[in-house]
């Protein structure tokens, strides 16, 4: 080559390319799944061998540790796959962020049901839902106590006696566990038997609540004073269980200077995953060892825009700015980018909304609205592309069909069994069954901010 | 008795030595040319899958690492043409975690190259394979990968210049 700079650019940048490394255990995971016929049936006893001892070993390890608990290696609870297919009648009821425009601009959530009635509207309201979908854990306003809401009829279904009148921070999967949080204090709650497990005062690491485990056993809370605690019930109190200090000890904690977004534990059990606006990341932090094994930079425009769309089987992470129609999806088992494209440009009826759009940012109340949505079965990908309600297939992202073109719709709720498809604007609720039929239209008499419980 | 099929104890620890001692290479290799983490496992995957169905074939360990990379390159190939179809718009621009390498021009300009070219260059310029072995393991002829690198090369050159 007769131009040396380019010749050294290009070596070092080979270099870096053929440098790049697998997975640590890439060599196991071809070794499983070549086919080598004889292997496993010769291994087959050696593997009982090996089985057995590792559980004894790790039944002595939990002997072991049931006496002498480690200072920064909490069990992680027991991997508990969460269904794809959520089927409580509670699931089904869409439950919408609404701003009430004649009561001092209250804000509140509106329940729809698949045959579009409103169940009821609750406001004012803050609080979480659970992650099968059929409870409501409100937050205590000023001079009451928590409540627990059926999602299916919106009823209360009792009153959670806690010490500590904190915002609820998370809840368990199944409802029966919820965090509260007040200054650095965090708190467990039974909700099933409505009173309060427990009290720690985290001082400087208290604040950040990331999450409850299935079991309602374990409690971490990220990222206050660069630490990463692990807090645990143990049957009679809630305490510390461990912490780990960013940078020591091989410990490495995330670099999102916001709580995340949205996070989700993945089906192993062990591993969270968030999506963090602040530093455009997603990270995979792994519960057991107190460490992010991996920060993914995604592209996004501004923090309020980029909607987190999580496929149900938790495989997979969409990332989908409907500004600019950007869509990323991230594999979450191989922690990797999988595809960044640009759909089909939006058409602007409006021909100065392009510059609107560059001045007003509609931050919504703490949430980003949903444009789109999976379906239990990961095959299909409902969304709102700018020209519509479009239905997709995964994970090519062909269009398969619009149930409405040309829609002011801007947010997407899917019922947990995947039959009933939710489109809000600004003060309607459209309501679809799964084969595209409009069951109806609601109006809740109230603004629609576009995020949904 | 042998199960039906399977191979003598001998090549099932061959193989897994050579899984071992080459997967790390070819993934470099396959990353390389695809400039995807998940692709380029997905390539040493099947490139080892169907090694392993051929192992009998090549017995000698002398030429096992550079059989295993011409299986791999052509894995790369192929399996680009069909994830192109699946993932619509994919070379558009570099992922974000490659936005992060030093020299982000050559990295632009790069993904703009066909696969072959990227090939050939990696092949030449880092494996330091003469251009008669790349055209052996690219299965094409030494004039054809002559033809691949000189319009990579100017290609570089024109998108570094405009860039």
């Amino acid at each position: 080559m007769d131009d040396p700079d380019l010749r050294t650019r290009l070596d070092r940048y080979l270099a870096r390319q053929a440098g790049q490394r697998p997975p640590s255990n890439f060599e196991n995971h071809i070794l499983e799944r070549v086919p080598v016929a004889a292997r496993s049936r010769r291994w087959v006893p050696e593997a009982v061998a090996v089985l057995v001892a590792a559980a004894m070993i790790g039944g002595l390890f939990v002997a072991v540790r049931g006496t002498q608990p480690s200072p920064t290696s909490p069990p992680a609870s027991s991997p508990i796959p969460e269904p794809a297919v959520l089927s409580g009648a509670g699931a089904q009821v869409a439950w919408l962020l609404i701003q009430m425009q004649d009561q001092q601009h209250e804000v509140g959530i509106v329940g729809v049901d698949p045959r579009a009635y409103i169940v009821r509207k609750l406001v004012p309201f803050g609080g979480m839902r659970s992650g099968d979908g059929n409870r409501l854990i409100a937050s205590p306003f000023p001079g009451q106590q928590s409540q627990v809401i059926s999602a299916a009829t919106g009823e209360v279904e009792r009153t959670v006696v806690t010490q500590l009148n904190g915002g609820i921070r998370s809840v368990s999967w199944d409802g029966r566990f919820a965090v509260g949080e007040k200054g650095t204090q965090v708190e467990l709650v039974d909700v099933d038997a409505g009173r309060s497990l427990g009290i720690v005062d985290l001082g400087p690491a208290g604040g950040g609540v990331l999450g409850v485990s299935r079991d309602g056993k374990h409690v971490y809370v990220c990222c206050k004073a660069q630490k990463l605690t692990s807090l645990v019930w143990d049957g009679t109190s809630l305490r510390v269980e461990a912490q780990a200090l960013d940078g020591k000890d091989g410990h490495r904690l995330p670099s999102c200077g916001s709580p995340p977004a949205t996070s989700r534990m993945l089906p192993d059990g062990r591993t969270l995953v968030a999506y963090c606006p602040d530093g455009n990341r997603v990270w995979w932090l792994d519960l057991e060892r107190l460490t992010v094994t991996k920060e993914l930079p995604v592209e996004q425009g501004n923090p309020f825009w980029l909607a987190p769309i999580w496929a149900p089987d938790g495989s997979m992470l969409y990332l989908h700015e409907p500004r600019t129609n950007s869509f990323q999806a991230v594999d979450l088992r191989r922690q990797t980018l999988v595809l960044k494209t640009k759909l089909a440009v939006a058409r602007t009826p409006d021909p100065l909304r392009w510059l609107a759009e560059r001045f007003v940012i509609s931050a919504e109340a703490g949430c980003v609205g949903q444009t789109g949505a999976v379906s239990p079965d990961g095959q299909s990908l409902y969304l709102l592309d700018g020209r519509g309600l479009s239905v997709r297939r995964l994970p090519d992202l062909s269009v398969k069909s619009y149930w409405r073109r040309d829609s002011g719709m801007d947010a997407l709720w899917l019922s947990g069994d995947g039959g009933t498809l939710y489109a809000s604007d600004h003060d309607r609720v459209s309501v679809f069954g799964g084969d595209g039929r409009l069951v109806a239209e609601v109006k809740p008499g109230a603004s629609i901010s576009g995020c949904a419980w | 008795m042998a199960h039906a099929g399977a191979q003598p104890a001998v090549d099932r620890l061959a193989f897994e030595a050579a899984v071992r001692s080459e997967s790390r290479k070819l993934y470099g290799l396959a990353y390389s040319v695809l400039r995807d983490a998940g692709e380029a496992e997905d390539a040493v995957q099947e490139t080892m899958e169907l090694a392993w169905r051929a192992w009998q074939s090549m017995r000698d360990p002398e030429h096992r690492g550079a059989w295993l990379r011409q299986i791999c390159l052509r894995r790369c190939l192929r399996l680009r043409r069909r994830l192109k179809n699946r993932w619509p718009l994919r070379d558009a621009e570099p992922a974000p975690a490659e936005l992060e390498t030093h020299d982000l021009d050559l990295e632009r300009a790069f993904a703009r190259l066909s696969l072959r070219q990227r090939a050939v260059l990696a092949l030449h310029y880092h494996y330091g394979y003469p251009l008669d072995q790349c055209a052996g393991l690219m299965r094409c002829r030494p004039g054809t990968v002559r033809s691949h690198l000189a319009r990579a090369l100017a290609r570089l050159r024109k998108e570094l210049q405009d860039g």
